[in-house]
């Protein structure tokens, strides 16, 4: 898989890394959580299982393909380190195979500047990022198909 | 409930824009109460209860509530309590707090307070070190770190799905505003807004522009709640606590934009509850109070609420209805968050007083039900119902 650069700039924070969030975090692959017990499948990765309460878990890669169920395109700075990158983009985008899972990200690319509902994308992982108090994360970003 | 308790007192400080308070955050909770219990017809040493809340955002010395009744003379503290969760989502279950203790006997007269002081942490930015951590891992890396943007994404989708345009967002801004103006104590008294600023003014996060924003202010108010038996003894005039519900759907109290609520203000389990337990419709009632973070979590929480459906929101908000005195369903009668101040939505509780007793600056006819909603998109959610008709 090919990997690009971080579309919003280092200095922003980056996602913890932890052992319920590794999997999805630094394998540069779709990895979801799956309960061992109830087999259910959720997204963002936690403790406890939303179905059944279980506490055991696998991570399993899933196609990172899938339309955009909204976005927004942010003006105001909310964050020092993004005083020179508004506007950008966020999305959330709906996996096909997957029905009811989103996920956020940012649209890198074409069209980055015109988001649309129903856009369809497929994900890219940036390179490893490197943050001082943790090991290397990738973030997902997503490109027009 | 059931209107065996009532309010009788409100009170608020001057509400200042962010960070221009001359006052700490204790010193304006003060001048709140002291304004409460006044008008109350109350002493302080009548005060026995003490409720607020505090995001980890806050100064949390505004939660110093032993210091404030010793300093205030309160003639003791025999229920101190803070709802879960403390956001905007509960403004109402603060007051419902209130009248649990009350009716339960635990106390014979509650103050409810909030009190803010926004000059050194504001709500309206990202927050926290190199590492995004618990929910905010999936979204402050993507620059979704504040409440604008991702409240932004909700009301996109949501507005996609049921056919939404900007100007059902304009009318809530536009009623806000419009009520302002005859409200000395709003922050923006005196600063009109038509639409043709609403649309020309500048983004924030699309499909929000800066109008569709709440503010960020220093002040407080506060409440004093209770029985309805000693409320017949005071001077004010009560206003009864109806009900207050609070709650969430089952699994709705998780973030990301998965869960059944999506695109909604996960307030449907509030309206389910509130209408099935007080035995109102929404049709009964004559002036709401519906907290406006931003102005499309409030058009959710109306639909959400069973005031229209979602699909006949944009119409059912328009052509007026939303204006006092007779628009059908006035909101935001004192100019609600986005004009008059942002007391984390606990002002909104003390306008729906206001408007049972007769004393709005814009003031609804015949008032018999008065509804404040807290905050919607951050479940648990609250609302609470005052009626002006004693049990």
């Amino acid at each position: 898989m090919t990997s690009a650069g971080r579309y919003l700039p280092e200095g922003l924070p980056l996602p913890e890394v932890s052992d319920f969030t590794r999997a999805f975090l630094t394998t540069g692959t779709l990895a979801l959580q799956r309960c061992r017990v109830c087999q259910s499948i959720q997204h963002p990765p936690s403790e406890i299982c939303l179905a059944c309460g279980g506490m055991y878990f696998n991570y399993e890669p899933h196609e990172a393909r899938g339309v955009i169920s909204s976005y927004t395109i942010v003006h105001h700075v909310t964050h020092r380190a993004l005083q020179t990158s508004v506007p950008y983009n966020v999305v959330v985008v709906a996996l096909d195979e997957l029905p009811g899972i989103h996920i956020v990200g940012n649209l890198i690319g074409a069209r980055a500047k015109t988001p649309t509902i129903g856009l369809r994308v497929f994900g890219q992982w940036t390179a490893p990022l490197e943050c001082d108090s943790q090991e290397p994360v990738r973030l997902l970003q997503w490109v027009a198909a | 409930m059931n209107g065996r308790t009532a309010v009788v007192g409100v009170g608020e400080s001057v509400y200042y824009r962010a960070g221009r308070s001359p006052y700490t955050v204790l010193q304006l909770a003060a001048l709140a109460i002291r304004n409460a219990v006044a008008d109350a017809g109350l002493e302080m040493s009548d005060i026995d209860g003490l409720v607020t809340w505090a995001t980890p955002l806050d100064d949390t010395s505004t939660l110093q509530a032993a210091s404030l009744a010793s300093w205030l003379g309160f003639g003791g503290l025999s229920f101190s309590a803070a709802p879960s969760s403390g956001g905007g989502n509960v403004g109402a279950a603060a007051v419902t707090l209130a009248d649990a203790a009350v009716t339960a006997g635990y106390a014979k007269h509650v103050v409810v307070y909030r009190a803010l002081a926004q000059g050194k942490t504001r709500y309206g930015h990202a927050h926290g070190g190199p590492v995004a951590t618990g929910q905010a891992a999936y979204r402050t890396p993507y620059g979704l770190g504040a409440p604008v943007a991702f409240n932004a994404i909700l009301s996109m989708r949501y507005m996609h799905q049921f056919g939404i345009s900007q100007d059902a967002l304009a009318e809530i801004a536009l009623a806000s505003y419009g009520h302002a103006q005859s409200n000395p104590r709003a922050v923006m008294y005196g600063r009109p807004l038509t639409r043709d600023q609403y649309h020309s003014s500048r983004w924030i996060a699309e499909p929000f522009h800066l109008y569709d924003c709440c503010q960020e202010n220093d002040g407080a108010c506060a409440l004093v709640v209770t029985s309805a038996e000693r409320a017949e003894d005071l001077a004010s005039r009560p206003a009864f606590i109806q009900m207050g519900v609070s709650g969430m759907q089952p699994k709705g109290g998780y973030w990301g934009f998965n869960d059944d609520a999506y695109p909604s203000g996960r307030y449907r389990a509030i309206g389910a509850e509130l209408w099935d337990r007080s035995g109102v419709r929404p049709a009964d009632i004559n002036v709401a109070q519906f907290y406006e973070n931003f102005t499309g979590t409030t058009l959710m929480a109306i639909a959400d609420l069973g005031f229209c459906r979602h699909e006949e929101v944009e119409s059912f908000v328009s052509e007026g209805r939303l204006r006092a005195p007779n628009g059908g369903l006035p909101i935001n009668t004192s100019g609600g968050n986005l004009a008059e101040a942002y007391i984390h939505g606990l002002q909104l509780v003390v306008e729906a007083v206001r408007q049972i007793r007769g004393e709005s600056v814009n003031q609804v006819p015949k008032v018999e039900l008065s509804l404040s909603v807290a905050g919607p998109g951050t479940p648990p959610g609250s609302a609470i119902l005052f009626s002006s008709c004693p049990p």
